[in-house]
């Protein structure tokens, strides 16, 4: 299939881009895009914005079918847990850093991936101008937020990332005055990639390419005549307490799996409704969460359930 | 050329849609619009809001140090060789006028063009941002302001298209190395690749580039056959090669016209042993080498063996990731 950027004139004068994480997004499949809960959470005024999604699943079919990633992924599983040991709770995440890893082991796979949210974003600047210059409005009047989930959270920085400082992607934020009002990262597993690919380095390819190792972690920022302007003046962080994915396990903040980047704005939302309370229980919990079929009950990643508790949140950024 | 025809055609059918009566039309899509408006909008109207905007005494104090690149990125928006230039036209999405062509040939080449572009952005990113999009507001009036708007964002979006369409061409080109109709790859062909993607020049994806074209052919392959006193007999072989993908646009197609118009071709070194038959080790016995070339997956090779031996196959996997 070739990859065809949505396109829209928008229905009000903001827009979100949803992007998904681990799991199949397509339609019915059991990562699918929770635009119903989102709907939910923006009440009356959800019919004024206008819903972009970002499905990369057919490119991680394509190296799925070329290359046996999956059994480099179990590799990387059996490696990692020998290299975190069964000290504390880093063994239980060793078990699924692979599923968030992988993409950094093939560069191609990377920019693939990349290149298709720059140009879904690229193709939402044009239509932001469109829907904006047919009513005589001013386009930089019109909004955009992402909001991205678990691994969707770190393509987001990667691409937004390359977007702020490459100037023929015409994303530039001080250049090409593209500015985000929000970027949501809903249990991003940034700061654990960044971690977890520390220990494996060598076996990178392209290493300087990626912004989530090259360099400190960052908001994404154009540094234009020594003046640095960020993507979004609103970099919003949310992780459960129960969601190792975010950088939590059993409640406690892993320091080296959470993403706590300057200027973010970190919501943690509590999650002791899961009724959690062991590490096999939080493994049985992301095993049914990364799984395809099989009940969700304590699923502490579901990115449903973020967006239904922070729906105050999503109000107050999206709609302000 | 194909970018230019693909524009026309979007002007052509946004032409159509606005000439059909109400929702009978094609719809119109955001690029119908902005390729439509682009056509309409010359590089002369461009000049003419950048000038009067730089007459505004407010807008000069509100740029402070940046008057005098904005007086300058003006200067080269104003080149009246080019001023009868749709931005459509500039930006290579459309012929160059009539008038323009003799003009075309000395001053306005694409260096010249996209010197004005890079101006515009610059000027863009001058005058629109805050405060001073504010100060044109205010200082300039609504008119005045609503026309930088319109010609300013029209040139931006234009730049935007253009970075979509190179992001969209790499992806193809992605798509094209590692989607359905790229070859399959083995254990010991995922490995040099690897490796060749990360130590061996012209192998390596770049960001800005794309993927490399080229990649390593080391593999099992029982599926060849030839002809033995009038028989087909199945030979068995190994192939290590290069094969290099065809990124061109008509390249790549699925069915009997990939036949002809694969996604890829390889070449490189086929052994074979001097017995027959599939799944036989082709290090077996007095082995012989030859050369194979391949045009999609239509592989032919030549064996030298006593009387020399021509191989035909088909480029398939039996085993996944295996061979």
């Amino acid at each position: 299939m070739t990859f065809q950027p949505q396109s829209m004139f928008w229905r009000g004068t903001r827009a979100i881009l949803l992007v998904h994480g681990i799991g199949d997004a397509s339609a019915g499949k059991e990562g699918t895009f929770p635009t119903e809960v989102l709907d939910g959470a923006l009440g009356d005024e959800a019919a004024n914005v206008s819903i972009y999604r970002l499905n990369y699943d057919f490119i991680n079919d394509w190296l799925a079918a070329k290359v046996n990633f999956q059994a480099g992924i179990a590799a990387l599983k059996a490696a990692l847990k020998l290299k975190f040991g069964d000290d504390d709770s880093s063994a239980t995440i060793a078990d699924y850093a692979g599923d968030v890893l992988w993409p950094v082991l093939s560069a191609e796979l990377r920019f693939a991936l990349r290149d298709a949210f720059l140009a879904q974003l690229q193709q939402i600047q044009i239509d932001r101008g469109e829907s904006a210059l047919e009513r005589g409005d001013d386009p930089l009047d019109y909004q955009v937020t992402i909001i991205a989930h678990s691994l969707g959270c770190f393509h987001t920085y990667e691409g937004l990332t390359a977007a702020a400082q490459e100037p023929s992607h015409a994303l530039r934020p001080a250049s090409d005055l593209v500015t985000f009002d929000s970027v949501i990262l809903m249990a991003s597993p940034v700061q654990l990639i960044r971690t977890v690919a520390g220990t494996i380095g060598p076996i990178i390819p392209d290493a300087d390419t990626l912004a989530t190792i090259s360099a400190p972690l960052a908001i994404p920022s154009e540094n234009r005549r020594g003046r640095v302007t960020p993507c979004t003046s609103d970099f919003i962080s949310v992780t459960g307490t129960h969601d190792p994915v975010g950088g939590f396990l059993l409640g406690r903040k892993l320091d080296w799996a959470y993403m706590d980047i300057p200027g973010q704005r970190s919501v943690i939302v509590p999650q002791r409704a899961l009724d959690i309370d062991t590490k096999e229980g939080t493994a049985l919990a992301l095993a049914k969460a990364f799984a395809t079929g099989g009940p969700k009950a304590n699923d502490p990643h579901s990115w449903s359930a973020y967006i239904e508790s922070q729906a105050k949140l999503l109000r107050g950024t999206v709609l302000a | 050329m194909t970018l230019i025809l693909r524009r026309l055609a979007l002007a052509g059918a946004l032409a159509i849609a606005h000439a059909t009566l109400g929702a009978q039309g094609p719809e119109v899509t955001p690029e119908m619009a902005l390729v439509a408006r682009a056509d309409s909008i010359t590089l002369g109207e461009y000049c003419d809001v950048a000038g009067r905007v730089l007459a505004v005494g407010a807008v000069i104090r509100a740029l402070e140090a940046d008057s005098t690149e904005a007086r300058s990125n003006a200067a080269i928006i104003c080149d009246p060789l080019l001023s009868s230039f749709s931005l459509l036209a500039l930006s290579g999405g459309s012929a160059a006028p009539m008038a323009a062509v003799a003009r075309l040939r000395t001053e306005g080449s694409s260096a010249a063009r996209a010197r004005v572009f890079a101006a515009m952005s610059e000027f863009r990113a001058s005058v629109r941002s805050d405060p001073v999009r504010r100060t044109v507001q205010d200082s300039g009036g609504p008119t005045l302001s609503a026309e930088l708007t319109r010609v300013t964002e029209t040139a931006q979006q234009l730049f935007t298209l253009g970075a979509r369409d190179r992001a969209l061409t790499r992806l193809a080109r992605y798509e094209r190395k590692l989607g359905p109709q790229s070859a399959r790859l083995n254990l010991p062909e995922v490995l040099l690749n690897y490796s060749a993607q990360r130590w061996v020049p012209g192998f390596r994806p770049t960001p800005l580039g794309g993927p490399s074209p080229w990649e390593v052919v080391a593999s099992y392959v029982p599926g060849y056959a030839t002809m033995v006193d009038g028989h087909v007999e199945p030979v068995s072989a190994s192939e290590f090669g290069l094969r290099r993908y065809l990124f061109g646009e008509s390249f790549g197609r699925p069915g009997l016209i990939g036949l002809v118009l694969p996604s890829y071709w390889s070449v490189g070194v086929v052994t074979a042993s001097d017995r027959n038959g599939a799944l036989v080790w082709p290090w077996q016995g007095a082995d012989r080498s030859g050369a194979f070339v391949s045009w999609g997956t239509i592989k032919l090779a030549y064996i030298k063996r006593d009387r020399g031996t021509w191989l035909m196959g088909k480029q398939f996997q039996i085993v996944p990731f295996v061979f």
